[in-house]
């Protein structure tokens, strides 16, 4: 099974310069329509974790598998083409806050076209319809010409996730989305990535609240030093593996 | 006990004394480097009051003698003054035109290679040290008298100076989107042109309207020197002793300062 997944992570390890071990020997394999919730305290390596896969980082060792293409040694033309079919939100949504919406949602498809396609005019026909299409699936198709800087904290994470649909990626990437938003809007945005996941989609999502974890999670892995400490199906997930996880400060 | 419980209650007493005495002795060399300073420019100048008062004279027979302003000259003096405005149109927006890619190369955050950002700090550097009339007497020399010396002196000047501020910009630009874009696997022009440019621009035309304020008063210097222009009629009427001529173009000048001023605070509220 773990051949054919969809991200296939093997013995991912990120130091740092100063000597800090960020990630330690993780391994993980998620499959299309998957959606997997990944906890751990601050510096437990959540985040270096993501960012090692979308190659914002370079892991110090390990193998990193997206659809069977090895992405760690991937350069230039090759990197932007594996990152085209792998999104990555985050938890500030970093629209351009002057651009309207569906300007905004419509800089996910640039990675298909040409260099020199650098006005949003210059796109054809068929990605302002998929653009559109993107936001129905997100729910604001209404708000298409609306100015980003308008937007609610959790509007703002849904166009951002609009703009990674837009993308067409097979693999979301989702580092603390809910983070800084009200409890409403990040029932509405995991309800949003778990339909998503539904629809085909593979998710990885870092995430700080259990609760939503085992809600909407198929999976929960928990880091804890940079190492997986556990990986249960989320109906398993027990309280007592969640407050290991955050020591002495869970009740 | 109580003897060495006092000696250093008075030795915290002497070192006070002795705090204040140099601190005394701290305040009034200061206060003579102070006197020694001012003196000299004073002298060096060749300040004197009492030939300012004697000159008072000279002062009001120029004033009267510049009354009334030479209104009926005022045709003839068009052309010059739309030599000045456009010295200062050209200059500002080539200016605009070439600081851009400079700034891109000199904002830390977004210059493509190490080399280049040094390369364009220093070219910055460089523009922005040598005066506007320094650029202008080098280029009377190379190109001759005339506006398009004048240009060319507000155009070096002006990459300097924009090229700083615009990089300034970019280097505190949110980048956020951009690297947002960057992982949805678009390029870099594409990038540059998607999250770079909304976020900067409208600083950037801020920043332009404000250079063309600058760069028209800028303008009328240069004739001084015979880039072209107004200044280059006021400084032949001076020699020329032509007082009435001179307070027409005072005039000019004061409408033509005041005019920029207010057309560009205006765009400037319109921008941002």
């Amino acid at each position: 099974m773990s051949e054919h997944s969809l991200l296939r992570v093997r013995g991912l390890s990120l130091r740092y310069p100063d000597g800090k071990t960020a990630v330690r020997g993780v391994s993980l394999d998620l499959d299309a329509r998957e959606l997997v919730c990944v906890l751990g305290s601050n510096g437990s390596g959540k985040s270096s974790l993501l960012r090692c896969v979308a190659r914002l980082r370079d892991a110090t060792a390990g193998r990193i598998h997206v659809a069977g293409e090895e992405m760690t040694r991937l350069r230039g033309r090759a990197l932007r083409r594996a990152r085209s079919r792998l999104a990555m939100i985050g938890q500030s949504a970093n629209l351009v806050r002057r651009r309207s919406v569906l300007a905004n949602v419509i800089t996910g498809t640039l990675a298909r076209h040409g260099d020199l396609a650098t006005a949003p005019g210059a796109l054809p026909a068929t990605e302002f319809r998929l653009a559109r299409a993107c936001l129905d699936q997100v729910g604001l198709g209404a708000i298409a010409e609306q100015r980003a800087s308008t937007l609610s904290g959790g509007q703002a994470q849904r166009v951002a996730i609009a703009r990674a649909l837009a993308q067409r990626p097979r693999l979301l990437l989702a580092d603390e989305p809910v983070a800084s938003l009200d409890p409403e809007a990040a029932v509405e945005v995991m309800r949003l990535l778990r339909r998503l996941a539904d629809d085909g989609l593979g998710v990885v999502c870092v995430l700080h609240q259990p609760q939503l974890a085992a809600r909407y999670a198929d999976r929960v892995i928990g880091l804890r030093d940079g190492a997986v400490a556990f990986s249960s199906a989320a109906a398993e997930l027990r309280d007592s593996e969640v407050n290991a996880l955050y020591g002495s400060r869970a009740a | 006990m109580s003897d060495s419980a006092a000696t250093p209650l008075q030795a915290e007493i002497q070192r006070r004394h002795a705090a204040g005495a140099r601190s005394l002795i701290g305040r009034l060399s200061t206060a003579a480097v102070i006197l020694f300073v001012l003196g000299q420019a004073a002298r060096v100048t060749e300040a004197a009051p009492g030939e300012l008062l004697h000159g008072l004279t000279g002062i009001v027979d120029i004033f009267w003698r510049s009354m009334p302003p030479a209104v009926d000259r005022l045709p003839a003096m068009l052309w010059p003054t739309l030599e000045t405005i456009d010295i200062a149109i050209f200059g500002t927006v080539i200016g605009i035109v070439l600081s851009v890619p400079v700034a891109v190369l000199a904002a830390s955050n977004v210059t493509p290679a190490r080399p280049l950002y040094y390369v364009a700090r220093g070219l910055i550097a460089f523009l922005r040290a040598v005066p506007e009339l320094v650029w202008a007497l080098l280029f009377v020399a190379a190109v001759g008298l005339g506006p398009f010396a004048g240009a060319l002196a507000l155009i070096f000047h002006s990459v300097g100076m924009l090229g700083r501020l615009f990089a300034e910009v970019i280097e505190d630009m949110d980048m956020g989107p951009v690297e947002a874009l960057t992982l949805t696997g678009a390029g870099r022009l594409q990038v540059f042109s998607h999250a770079v440019v909304p976020g900067v621009l409208p600083s950037l035309l801020g920043i332009s309207l404000y250079r063309f304020d600058e760069n028209l008063r800028s303008s009328v210097l240069l004739g001084f020197v015979g880039a072209g222009g107004i200044g280059f009629q006021l400084v032949s009427a001076m020699n020329l002793f032509q007082y009435r001529d001179v307070s027409l173009l005072i005039l000019i000048i004061l409408a033509l300062v005041v005019g920029a001023e207010r057309i560009s605070a205006l765009l400037r509220r319109r921008v941002l």
